[in-house]
């Protein structure tokens, strides 16, 4: 089994800062990294990485309240990444990266007072994070693979981290020198300090698989995985290590099912906890600004730092202001049970925790190694002191969970619809000629244009033009459930698939029942995703077509639709004495989930379901 | 956030919208034809279009079906969603990035723009819904920059008003019966059969109600305006968008067609303008696009109704037709909807336009279908000299889908104490609204009455004009508060109410009304209340007094001090209205010397000056010689002593010292 090196944590990485290196030193390896990941590796996981000076400059800062003891969080001097279609502020003003149609709009403001996010003002303003970059994702968030970016697809980092991981050797038992050796060797040519000959021969063959002549090529040995999306640059930027912290948004598991595919922990908070204020909208009740890390244990640091600690959330409560729909958020007391510590020994931390297994899940297309590992899973979580209580049918039907899907994609499409209705070329958008983009390359175009005002016809080029297949495929769609002879055929069926799905997850949990049912859970569990990441060509894509790229997001949809904070764990999931393999990945991404608000126990148990 | 200079940056960019769909759609006039074939007129009272012949009318045909549609800004200080402000600026000044449509910014719901909306739906005595929630409306036009407008469709904010009115004609009560030579011009109904109309109004002006289906809170649309450049004849038309306006609360008040004609169309509407002034939540101003109103016109077939000839048949007809507003009449033709009228007038031109223009279509055997039509200002044809030509935007055909979707950035609007901003989150929305509704007129009517003391003559003056209320009663606590002798009894503060009310309704309104007057070209005569404000477009209102309650209030305070009388008082109202805008009644007293001389020494110092001086000792030597013309003696003495001390001298106490000196004098 090959496996690919150590993560650096964010723990391990706030120690060395406050011991043995600065942050310049750290932030520099990891833009050195992001560089390798980008230029040799060619994995497009970024969409623009800050110059060497602006990193150095952010991470002078953290050195200096770092070393006088006023470091702002953990987070301090961290280096991290966001997501395109989250505006930054200084760096990025407009998020125009998230769509070709936005990239005529660059808008570049130096002063204080810029359009920026709340997430990224927290991050990196009031948490002290380093920027490296902005990360790649499908159009719009609208995609599972990464291939939707409007050019290169992303790549999964997997298996040329398992061949560097190879390459360097089994891990030492000093971890601390090994990355103080990489970070103070640092170069953007060879980061992870490979020795020339196996770094030539890796570069090799990363061109060989990644130049365009596909013709000599065996598909069947490609190294070039999915990373899975929308959250593509996000996961993939954290399983090659040039990030400690990717922040990221989950839709319907933009977030969960590339931590999965990349063997990184996934984190989608509760639908609202974060302010989406300067995060581009795609379907606005299900977006959720969440983040991909390397474990469960950066999860738990991550969030705590976002969310603020208890003494600080009232400050919080002033910034959730400017998303209304995060007024509706309530952190969950975690049940009394849990918080009577530490009865859970360093032996038994899940003392006293139910975990659902729900039957519904239980899907007959979900390849065995999956199940397996699910299985796995559960047992080892029970071996660490919880309860498993398993969810029958009655309590929460397959028929919804496999309904989700569609409801997913109704609603999905119909707010996006609604959502992207602003590029239209007035003030959003590229202004085409109309004449010289659109009518003179196609005949047929023209007699559509023909009954159009030119008023029409501009906005029509632009978004013809300006966006790519999946986004017009998926406006398409949303305008058609949105029109009034079908919007209560599909879009209040799709509602009321959402609320009964929804209603009868709540109803699983130990807050939501009486206190006499002694059958509610904590948390439940369930795998990620079914499928494993896809081969996918440079030129040609997945192969998938949408509607089959749809059907992976089906583990993940349900906790969407319900808002429910959701985190995708990555397990060893070889099955002994076999030899199926799941590709890229040796690992496969269990997910937990719990009711609104219980992020702290979600995270707890994922913590402990990693070592599985 | 708010940035004045960043976001206007972005607006250099100027829209060519080039030909839409409205230059392109031919203008619907009515063809010489059909005019020559049937004469028809419409009656703006009744509704009824009639055929006419030689302007002598014939059979009914028509009745006009009218619903309204209000668009009324709120009068708050920022926007709906978000904190750009909503004063008037210079274009793209006042925007927000929300405003904008910026990707990923999100809207934050206004509480100003709540509590205005509640008010609002609370005077047209609609049901507040302790829920509401926002839904998008979805269309393309540059002057919307989300592509979507954030309105409630669904689950409005109030529902199920009535609101009771006067139709436009009667809605003065100055309004002098069978008088008929002040005709508006262009009002050709009521010429024509004036004894029908007078016949069946003869009842007296009675109450219309109309049912208000929904009032829901919505943003405005930026303002699209087109330029056009002409160089080398080649004229190229540009469109320029000011987004000031974009994403301001409107409120949007749909009533049912319990309308029949035009004047009530344009009753109702001043009304609801009235009562929206009343609570404050708009200013009303319809020339300034704060109040815009579009009309749903149809027309329903009446031959079979009633008998033209019979004059009592008609009459009951009629009353039926009031009596009856919440039942369509049978076969009612298609709605037409006519936008963006932005006076009274407008209203009852367009109205009268669209029940002839549908009236020839229907004779013509091709009844208009539904459809939505803008109005044309300008008169185009001689036929309508108020203008009111309507043309079409969009038919049945192209009917646009608005894709109407919950709006998924906002959770529902629960009003509940929390909400509210009570401390005391257990505090209903009836309880809020209680403590937050103005007094209603009627009942200031009674408070003025047991207050103050009022007449009911000066009670209904103040009323009908809401600020003047509050001017009253904010001058009142002045005047109280300023008057200085401290041993004054009762009595003479209790004069203050009426002296204050006096002042108000006499010669404020006087000064108010003459100066609105000064803005009108052609001045209408001045005793038509009704034609003069049609030409002002507003109320004549101590709202637009230069002298508010405070200075009115110190007025009356030197009134009862005695310090000056009321012929100076008025004097001094003048100089405040028109000439000095700033100053005290105080200062302005001094700058022109009115002081009243009450001492009874310094009178009597002026009173002997002017009674010994040589130029009148041929009068003194008459009064000494006593008889019956002593009494003309001393009045010629009186207004010489008036005169010599500039109308300053207290008219009692001069009369008793100049009684004291004649004594004096006399018995020398």
């Amino acid at each position: 089994m090959n496996l690919p090196p150590p993560r650096l944590t964010i723990a391990r990485a706030s120690r060395l800062l406050r011991s043995s290196i600065t942050s310049q030193q750290l932030c520099a390896h990891s833009l050195n990294l992001a560089i390798f990941g980008e230029d040799s590796l060619r994995l497009n996981a970024y969409t623009k990485l800050l110059s060497a000076k602006d990193v150095a400059e952010q991470a002078s800062v953290s050195d200096q309240r770092i070393k006088s003891g006023q470091a702002k969080s953990l987070l301090d001097g961290i280096p991290v990444t966001i997501k395109a279609n989250i505006a930054v502020g200084r760096w990025w003003e407009l998020p125009t990266a998230c769509s070709a149609i936005l990239q005529g709009n660059t808008e570049v403001n130096t002063t204080d007072d810029v359009y920026e996010s709340d997430v990224s003002r927290i991050l990196l303003k009031e948490c002290g994070a380093v920027l490296i970059g902005i990360t790649n994702m499908d159009e719009f968030g609208m995609g599972s693979l990464g291939t939707y970016n409007g050019s290169v697809p992303t790549y999964n980092p997997l298996p040329w981290m398992q061949r560097i991981g190879t390459l360097i050797g089994p891990n030492t038992n000093d971890l601390d020198r090994h990355f103080l050796d990489q970070i103070i060797d640092s170069t953007s040519c060879n980061p992870h300090r490979l020795k020339i000959d196996e770094l030539q021969q890796l570069l090799d063959e990363v061109k060989y698989w990644t130049s365009s002549d596909m013709e000599v090529k065996d598909k069947s040995k490609s190294p070039l995985y999915s990373p899975g999306g929308s959250s593509s640059g996000a996961a993939v930027a954290t399983a090659h290590g040039s990030s400690l912290l990717s922040i990221g948004t989950d839709t319907g598991g933009s977030l969960r099912l590339p931590a999965a595919w990349t063997s990184t922990v996934g984190f989608k908070p509760t639908y609202g906890s974060i302010s989406r204020y300067g995060v581009v909208s795609y379907a606005s009740s299900l977006d959720t600004v969440g983040f991909v890390t390397g474990s469960s244990e950066c999860a738990e640091i991550a969030w705590a730092c976002l969310r603020g600690t208890k003494e600080s959330k009232q400050d919080w409560n002033s910034y959730i202001s400017r998303d209304s729909t995060a007024r509706l958020y309530h952190s969950y007391d975690t049940s009394p049970e849990t918080d009577a510590e530490p009865t859970g020994t360093n032996e038994n931390p899940l003392d006293g925790i139910r975990i659902g297994i729900p039957a519904a899940f239980s899907l007959h297309e979900s390849p065995r190694l999956i199940s397996s590992a699910w299985s796995r899973g559960a047992s080892f979580l029970q071996s660490k002191g919880a309860t498993l209580v398993s969810i029958p049918e009655s309590k929460v039907s397959s028929q919804w969970v496999k309904l989700s899907c569609a409801a997913y994609y109704v609603l999905a499409c119909a707010e996006a619809s609604s959502n992207l209705s602003r590029y239209d070329g007035v003030r959003y958008g590229k202004n085409h000629d109309v004449k010289q983009d659109t009518i003179s390359s196609n005949g047929d175009t023209e007699s559509v244009f023909a009954d159009m005002t030119t008023l029409e016809q501009h906005i029509s080029a632009t978004r013809a033009t300006g966006f790519g297949d999946e986004v017009q495929r998926r406006v398409l769609a949303g305008t058609s459930v949105l029109s009034s002879d079908r919007f209560h055929t599909h879009y209040e069926a799709a509602a009321t698939v959402r609320a009964k799905l929804s209603q009868s997850l709540e109803k699983t949990f130990r807050c939501s029942v009486a206190e006499e049912d002694s059958d509610g859970v904590d948390v439940i569990l369930v795998p990620t995703a079914l499928s494993f990441p896809v081969v996918i060509d440079s030129l040609k894509g997945s192969g998938l077509d949408s509607t089959t790229a749809f059907a992976n997001d089906v583990m993940t949809i349900p906790m969407s639709l319900g808002g429910f904070p959701s985190v995708s764990v990555p397990i060893h999931g070889s099955i002994p004495n076999t030899e199926q393999h799941s590709g890229a990945n040796d690992q496969v991404g269990l997910q937990l989930f719990g009711p609104r608000g219980s992020e702290e126990l979600v995270l707890k148990a994922a913590r402990t379901l990693e070592f599985a | 956030m708010f940035r004045p200079h960043t976001a206007s940056s972005y607006f250099h960019r100027s829209l060519l919208l080039l030909a839409n769909r409205r230059s392109s759609s031919a203008l619907s006039s009515l063809s010489g034809a059909s005019i020559s074939r049937v004469e028809l007129t419409y009656d703006r009272d009744t509704g009824i279009v009639w055929q006419t012949s030689s302007s002598k009318r014939i059979r009914p045909l028509y009745q006009t079906v009218i619903g309204i549609e209000i668009h009324a800004q709120l009068a708050i200080p920022t926007k709906l969603f978000s904190s750009a402000p909503t004063a008037a600026a210079p274009p793209n000044t006042h925007v927000h990035p929300f405003d904008l449509g910026y990707p990923g910014t999100l809207p934050s719901l206004s509480y100003s723009a709540v509590k205005a909306s509640i008010l609002s739906a609370s005077a047209l005595n609609c049901t507040v819904h302790k829920v509401s929630r926002f839904e998008r409306k979805h269309y393309f036009y540059p002057d919307l920059p989300p592509g979507y407008q954030v309105t409630q469709q669904r689950w409005p904010l109030g529902s199920d008003g009535l609101v009771e009115f006067e139709a436009w004609r009667a809605a003065q009560p100055a309004h002098k019966k069978g008088d008929e030579k002040k005709r508006r011009r262009g009002d050709i109904s009521k010429d024509v059969n004036a004894n029908f109309n007078d016949a069946n109004l003869s009842d007296g002006p009675s109450l219309v109600q109309l049912r208000i289906e929904r009032l829901q809170m919505e943003q405005d649309t930026g303002k699209t305006t087109t330029h056009s450049t002409t160089v080398d004849n080649t004229t190229t038309y540009t469109s320029h968008i000011d987004y000031n306006r974009a994403g301001c609360a409107l409120i949007e008040i749909v009533s049912h067609p319990d309308l029949r004609s035009a004047h009530e169309a344009a009753g109702a509407v001043e009304k609801i303008r009235r009562l929206l002034r009343h609570v404050g939540t708009c200013d009303g101003r319809m020339e300034m696009g704060s109040l815009r109103c579009d009309l749903n016109v149809s027309i329903a077939p009446l031959e079979d109704e009633f008998d033209a000839s019979s004059d009592s048949d008609a009459s009951q007809y009629l009353r039926n037709m009031r009596s009856n507003r919440s039942v369509l009449p049978a076969d009612v033709g298609q709605r037409v909807e006519v936008k963006n009228l932005s006076s009274l007038r407008q209203i009852i031109a367009a109205t009268e336009y669209e029940a002839l223009r549908q009236t020839e279509s229907s004779l013509d055997g091709v009844p208009t279908g539904r459809e939505t039509r803008t109005f044309l200002v300008r008169p185009v044809n001689s036929q309508y000299p108020l203008g009111g030509e309507t043309f079409c935007i969009r038919s049945k055909g192209d009917a646009v889908d608005y894709r109407f979707m919950p709006e998924p950035d906002l959770p529902p609007l629960v009003l509940d104490g929390e909400t509210l901003g009570y401390d005391d989150t257990a505090t209903t929305l009836d309880e809020y609204i209680s403590d937050m509704m103005p007094e209603s007129s009627d009942e200031a009517a009674v408070r003025l009455s047991k207050d103050y003391g009022l007449s009911d003559e000066v009670i209904s003056v103040i009323i009908s004009d809401p600020p003047a209320i509050a001017m009253l009663d904010e001058s009142v606590d002045i005047a109280r508060k300023e008057v200085h002798k401290l041993n004054h009894d009762d009595k003479e503060l209790g004069s203050i109410p009426t002296l204050a009310a006096n002042l108000l309704c006499n010669d404020l309104f006087a000064l108010v009304k003459r100066s609105a007057l000064e803005g009108i070209e052609s001045t209408p005569s001045e005793d038509n209340d009704d034609e003069l404000q049609s030409s002002l477009n507003h109320p004549i209102s101590v709202e637009f007094s230069t002298v508010h309650g405070k200075r009115l209030g110190s007025l009356v305070a030197m009134l009862v001090d005695g310090s000056i009388t009321s012929a100076m008082a008025k004097k001094i109202l003048a100089i405040m209205f028109k000439d000095d805008l700033v100053s005290t009644p105080q200062q302005i007293a001094q700058a022109n010397n009115f002081k009243v001389i009450a001492d009874l020494n310094e009178l009597m110092v002026l009173c002997e000056s002017v009674v010994l001086e040589p130029k009148n000792a041929k009068q003194l030597a008459q009064y000494k010689e006593g008889g019956k013309n002593v009494w003309k003696i001393e009045k010629f003495f009186v207004g010489k002593i008036m005169s010599q001390s500039g109308g300053n001298a207290h008219p009692e106490k001069m009369k008793e010292a100049l009684a004291l000196v004649l004594e004096k004098v006399g018995s020398l």
